[in-house]
């Protein structure tokens, strides 16, 4: 599929001003471009089999070595994101679902509204802006500066991070609200609150001790299902806030034609999106006992 | 015991603020309760019964408001109380216990948990003191291994069993009144009984006093010493219960005990022909549960014979197979081994051969009218359906058939309900619905699947004499299934009592009812409470 898109890999090596012919043949076969397509595909599965994802043709690196080191990084965002969106997203989705359509619900929901309307790049940019041009406050990008480097070497790392979380973040934020919200109001109305409520418990109790446990359940799935968005989503962060992680890694192998490492990213990609939902699976049934396993 | 007042609720009125309206959902209620008594309150669904219980702790429903009244519990007014003071009293002088143990206790939380909750709330105890207050209060309701039970999530307990821990919890802090709403409506008969024996027992030993919230009469006389009586939400009457059952003084009140009592003319009896219109013979049906390799024999050699135009009631605890039975005759799912004759054709050949001929002639009404009737079709659609299905016919004749169908069972004027839809009608009218569907293709047989379970008890009689009717006027054949030997007693001459799958029991009802073999038959009948006459 890439192979078909315009742009050879081999013009890319040799640049603008060209080669001879045999030398570009030569790359050609070293690369192992020479054989036709359906070969190629065939060579390239018998590796992933083995677990051989091949080598990088730009950095002439073996792809896993390259993807495990950029991995990191984006571990490092998507956690932190998640972190912040379902962090704000439960807090504010719990407040609005306190009383519904009330002012505070409708103002939650417009906001959450607007904040999922955005587009994530351009989010990134304003806060560039305010932050990091206008009140110079916060990095514009990367994940470490030559500066402080060692010395601050969490702080360092913690206010880069920032921004591409919030970023990152609000989106996932705003979609856990609505979720959280909708969730809770239809756990008040069960009979079991009603159960509470007649023994004597506070508000605060009922809203956090007997409906949020099981209002959580379905966000949890919830935000399984939207990791592979947020993925695809920290392609366009991590390339807005140039943190070096594999959005940005695979931003470049796209450009650059680097087939096995592409082939690689996408393997790799949609493996974890299996592996995390999976897991999301096997924690719900630890969080809800009416389908603990036996 | 003392006899000094617990409760005393003058004039109460609360209204609901709807986008359609103030509903006056209770209006007028008058109430005494004293120390250590069973009191009461009887009425259909919708008369306010719920509401008012849970008016007395300020447990409104959105929109609620009080509009006049006077609460008086032991000394304290408690309209005149804050929303704290409120919460001291809810749980711990005065407690709940709700219809469906199942909805209304967490499922997320454990057992013992929901129940330390309240003890902590309103008792100043210490945690390590808490567990054995807990297993304490849970052999007090007779649950054995109440180790195990702490340790459970409410799904892991039977309806029963569920039941005895909402009691638990409720008496956990030693109230002066527990409020029951319809605390015994989904239990099996047998386990009601024991329910209430329950409830009686605590009532003696603590002086606690109860409010009983019920339909069932039946329930009533068993239990109240006094009763009072709801309609449109106001108290109509009350009295002793003796007194009410012999000599009831409102019309409303007369025409409930009837109704209750499902008295139906056997006058009109008729005489069977011998034709056999079905046969079961000796059937089987096992089934795999999901999860472990364990085999459920949900039908153990059942065999049975039916003549044309009889009525016959299968009876039987939720569990023991009766459902199943009725899911094997129409053939929805495959029996382990036996046979079925219908029609002189094993029916399984007979839905290879014409599956439009077998279902034309069996047909089923199912417990819940709503669920089974189509919500966006009107039932003039639902039921001309069946005639495009079964009949030639053009579209004038079967719209002339389906006005016959809705007239036959009772809903006039039938070009009203013709262009209806399911959610416009009350409960006993999509029931009549759902009959009208089922005799719409003049089937030789009609399954009836706890038809009259979910409605009110002057619906019921109705529906119940509707049944007759039909039965009498087209001689089809029925397989009444319930959990209530009341109801076939007035409706079957034979009935056949399950238990564990098997059919344990089978005879005429005379002989069953007088003279009962089964241990377990005897202990069913034992536990159906009937209205004193």
């Amino acid at each position: 599929m890439i192979q078909l898109a315009p742009g050879d890999a081999v013009f890319m090596f040799v640049g603008e001003s060209g080669a001879s012919p045999e030398f570009e043949a030569e790359i050609r076969k070293r690369l192992g471009l020479d054989k036709s397509v359906l070969e190629q595909l065939i060579l390239y599965i018998k590796g992933v089999l083995t677990g051989d994802l091949g080598k990088s043709f730009v950095m002439n690196e073996s792809v896993s070595k390259i993807i495990w080191d950029r991995a990191i990084p984006t571990i490092i965002l998507m956690l932190s994101s998640i972190g912040f969106g379902t962090f704000f997203g439960i807090i504010i989705g719990v407040y609005a679902a306190t009383k519904p359509y009330s002012l505070r619900d409708n103002i939650s929901m417009i906001v959450a509204l607007f904040l999922y309307s955005l587009p994530n790049f351009w989010l990134g940019q304003m806060l560039i802006i305010v932050f990091s041009v206008n009140w110079g406050i916060l990095p514009v990008s990367g994940m470490e500066s030559m500066i402080l480097g060692e010395k601050n070497f969490m702080l360092d790392r913690l206010t880069h991070l920032l921004l591409p979380t919030i970023t990152l973040g609000s989106t996932l934020g705003a979609f856990v609200m609505r979720f959280v919200r909708a969730s809770m109001i239809e756990a008040l109305g069960q009979d079991y609150i009603i159960t509470a409520k007649s023994k004597g418990l506070s508000d605060r109790k009922i809203f956090f001790k007997h409906a949020l446990k099981n209002a959580l359940l379905p966000v949890i799935t919830y935000i399984g299902l939207r990791l592979g968005y947020m993925l695809s989503g920290a392609v366009v962060i991590e390339s807005v806030f140039g943190w070096p992680g594999l959005g940005l890694l695979m931003l470049d192998a796209l450009f650059e034609r680097d087939y096995p490492l592409i082939m690689g990213l996408f393997i790799v990609i949609s493996l974890s999106v299996t592996i995390i939902t999976f897991v999301v699976d096997i924690l719900y049934t630890y969080l809800d006992p009416r389908i603990r396993l036996k | 015991m003392n006899n000094s007042k617990l409760l005393k609720i003058e004039n109460l009125r609360m209204y609901i603020d709807t986008y359609e309206g103030v509903v006056k959902a209770v209006d007028g209620v008058d109430l005494n309760i004293n120390h250590g008594e069973i009191v009461g309150i009887v009425g259909e669904s919708g008369s306010g019964k719920s509401l008012t219980s849970r008016t007395i702790l300020k447990l409104l429903p959105e929109g609620g408001k009080i509009i006049s009244g006077k609460i008086q519990f032991k000394n304290i007014d408690l309209l005149s109380l804050k929303e704290k003071e409120l919460r001291n009293i809810r749980g711990s002088k005065i407690s709940f216990i709700f219809q469906n143990p199942s909805t209304f206790l967490n499922p997320v939380l454990k057992i013992g948990d929901q129940i330390a909750e309240n003890i902590l709330l309103h008792q100043n105890i210490k945690k390590e003191k808490i567990q054995e207050i807990i297993i304490n209060s849970l052999l007090d309701v007779g649950l054995r291994n109440p180790k195990n039970i702490i340790k459970s999530y409410p799904h892991q307990l039977s309806g029963g069993m569920q039941q005895r821990v909402m009691i638990a919890m409720a008496i956990s802090c030693k109230p002066d009144l527990i409020i029951a709403d319809e605390c015994t409506t989904a239990l099996d008969v047998t386990t009601q009984l024991q329910i209430l024996d329950l409830l009686k027992k605590i009532s003696k030993k603590t002086n606690t006093a109860i409010l009983l919230i019920t339909h069932n009469l039946a329930v009533v006389s068993y239990l109240c010493s006094k009763v009072y009586v709801m309609h449109n939400g106001k108290t109509i009457e009350s009295a002793d219960s003796k007194e009410l059952f012999n000599n009831p003084k409102e019309n409303y009140t007369k025409s409930l005990l009837n109704s209750s009592k499902q008295k139906i003319n056997d006058k009109d009896e008729k005489k069977l022909n011998e034709n056999t219109l079905i046969e079961i013979n000796n059937i089987n049906k096992e089934f795999i549960l999901p999860g472990s390799k364990k085999l459920l024999r949900a039908v153990k050699n059942v065999s049975l014979k039916l003549s044309e135009g009889e009525i016959f009631g299968i009876a039987g605890e939720s569990g023991s197979g009766k459902t199943t039975v009725a899911n094997l005759l129409m053939g929805l799912t495959e029996l382990s081994s036996g046979k079925i004759i219908f029609l002189d054709k094993e029916i399984y050949k007979f839905m290879k051969d014409d599956r439009k001929l077998f279902r034309k002639n069996i047909q089923m009404v199912f417990q819940d009218p709503y669920g089974s009737l189509n919500p966006r079709k009107t039932i003039g659609e639902t039921l001309s359906l069946v005639f495009n299905i079964h009949f030639d016919l053009n579209q004038n004749d079967i719209k002339k058939k389906v006005l016959d169908l809705l007239k036959m069972v009772e809903l006039s004027p039938p070009e009203m309900f013709f262009d209806r839809h399911p959610h416009e009608l009350s409960g006993g009218q999509q029931q009549r619905v759902a009959i009208a569907r089922a005799i719409s293709t003049s089937p030789k047989l009609i399954i009836t699947d706890e038809a009259v379970a979910s409605l009110d008890m002057s619906i019921r009689a109705e529906i119940l004499k509707l049944l007759k009717k039909i039965n009498f006027e087209t001689n089809v054949t029925m397989i009444m299934i319930s959990h209530d030997l009341s109801i076939l007693k007035n409706m079957c001459k034979r009935i056949a009592i399950m238990y564990l799958g098997e059919i344990v029991e089978i005879g005429n009802k005379n002989e069953i009812f007088n003279n009962p073999k089964h241990d377990y038959t005897k202990k069913l009948i034992s536990a159906t409470l009937e209205i004193p006459s």
